[in-house]
């Protein structure tokens, strides 16, 4: 089958392809096409992204008494599956914020936890992630007060999560790295309101040398520091 | 725990985090199992239905993209999956399209049973009212059933190009209706 024909093809069962209902040879030949065309592969996940809103028209509806225990049990007696390819993904925004809410704003969840199971969590985190650094760090002003913490992680891809304390100023901060050296490199912006008083970005590749995470608040004001511990000489 | 993000709660989830896992349960099993009763309409098949998408949560949190979609139609999407192969499996008759947005009422069960419209699933049938009926329909019985574009021509009695081209041509539009609605 030519590129063109391929092409009309699957621009043809697009649809079909984005609700998970296209069958057989059609089928594979789409998919086939879909590795090499962006054009293509752009026009199913824009209708696919239609299909997965058309799924919350579904009324909520909560299940009978005891569904959350008899999951969670059934969830216990399941083995770990092996280790998943993409956890770097996950982890890049969503233990990020954990670590950070329950580190800042939430203040519940590992802040209560004894700290070696916290160790563990972070540990475990890292492990199944290939990073090389897992942490929380507090910000300062430049005087030492305390305004807020950032969590770092050093890997592929490396991210930062702050969160700032209530009682301090929320808005645009841009973000500065600075590496061993000293250097200092622009790493984006972040911009954090005041309802979730938290977010992240991920840094630009080559930052891996970390020393400190500066935020500057871009309507003026102190820079905000998170220090990173020395690594082990 | 409230206050965490749903990407929070699920990377709790998929490190077996008890308190993380709980949460993540207690926050989406409404919508999961509405979703569940919903297609398979029996809510003891849904009870095992919403189960099963918990544990494909737990199994495959790592190919969740933070940058592709949210956690709940992320979730939701592993739900209709359960679900359409439990439909499969059982020989389940679905519901007629229409009762899903409510255009029309459903006499066989209570109202308090029918669940609770939230504000996105409001959101919803307001682009799906905005559809022509023919799209509506076509799209409805492909999204929460399954159908293809044979099954749906059968159905309908159309030829097969013309439910192709339904429920394209309706998808489409509720895309740019989401659009537009998200950019508010």
């Amino acid at each position: 089958m030519t590129d063109n024909r391929a092409h009309q093809e699957t621009q043809g069962i697009a649809a079909e392809l984005a609700m998970d209902v296209a069958t057989g040879v059609e089928r594979g030949r789409a998919l086939a096409h879909l590795e090499v065309c962006r054009q293509c592969r752009s026009l199913v996940s824009g209708l696919a992204e239609a299909k997965d809103e058309v799924l919350l028209l579904a009324p909520e509806r909560e299940p009978s008494a005891g569904f959350e225990s008899r999951t969670l049990t059934h969830l216990a007696r399941l083995e770990r599956p092996a280790r998943p390819p993409r956890w770097r993904r996950i982890l890049s925004l969503s233990v990020a914020a954990s670590i950070a809410a329950a580190a800042g704003v939430g203040g519940a969840w590992l802040a209560t936890r004894p700290d070696r199971q916290a160790a563990d969590l972070l540990r475990t985190a890292l492990e199944r992630a290939d990073g090389t650094y897992l942490g929380v760090e507090v910000l300062r002003r430049p005087d030492g007060t305390r305004v807020g913490h950032v969590a770092v992680y050093l890997g592929r891809p490396s991210w930062i999560f702050a969160v700032i304390d209530e009682g301090t100023a929320v808005g645009a901060f841009d973000v500065e790295i600075v590496d061993r050296s000293g250097d200092r490199h622009a790493a984006g912006a972040l911009s954090i309101d005041a309802d979730r008083r938290g977010s992240g970005l991920v840094l630009p590749p080559g930052l891996e040398r970390v020393a400190a995470v500066v935020l500057i608040p871009r309507g003026g004001g102190d820079p905000l520091e998170g220090r990173l511990p020395a690594p082990p000489s | 725990m409230r206050s965490l993000s749903d990407e929070s709660l699920l990377a709790g989830l998929a490190s077996s985090d008890p308190d993380g896992s709980a949460a993540f349960v207690r926050r989406f099993q409404g919508r999961v199992f509405g979703l569940a009763v919903t297609i398979v309409g029996d809510p003891n098949m849904a009870e095992e239905v919403a189960q099963e998408s918990f544990t494909r949560a737990w199994r495959h949190a790592a190919t969740f993209d933070p940058t592709r979609g949210r956690v709940l139609t992320w979730l939701l999407a592993i739900t209709r999956n359960v679900a359409l192969d439990a439909l499969r499996m059982r020989r389940q008759t679905p519901v007629d399209p229409d009762l899903l947005i409510g255009l029309r009422a459903d006499s066989r069960s209570e109202p308090e049973a029918q669940g609770v419209l939230t504000d996105e699933s409001q959101r919803v049938r307001l682009a799906l009212g905005g559809l022509p009926e023919e799209q509506r329909r076509a799209v409805l019985m492909s999204a929460f059933y399954g159908r293809t574009a044979r099954e749906i021509g059968d159905i309908e009695g159309i030829p097969l190009g013309t439910a192709k081209t339904r429920i394209r041509t309706g998808l489409q539009k509720l895309r740019e209706a989401f659009e537009v609605t998200n950019d508010r």
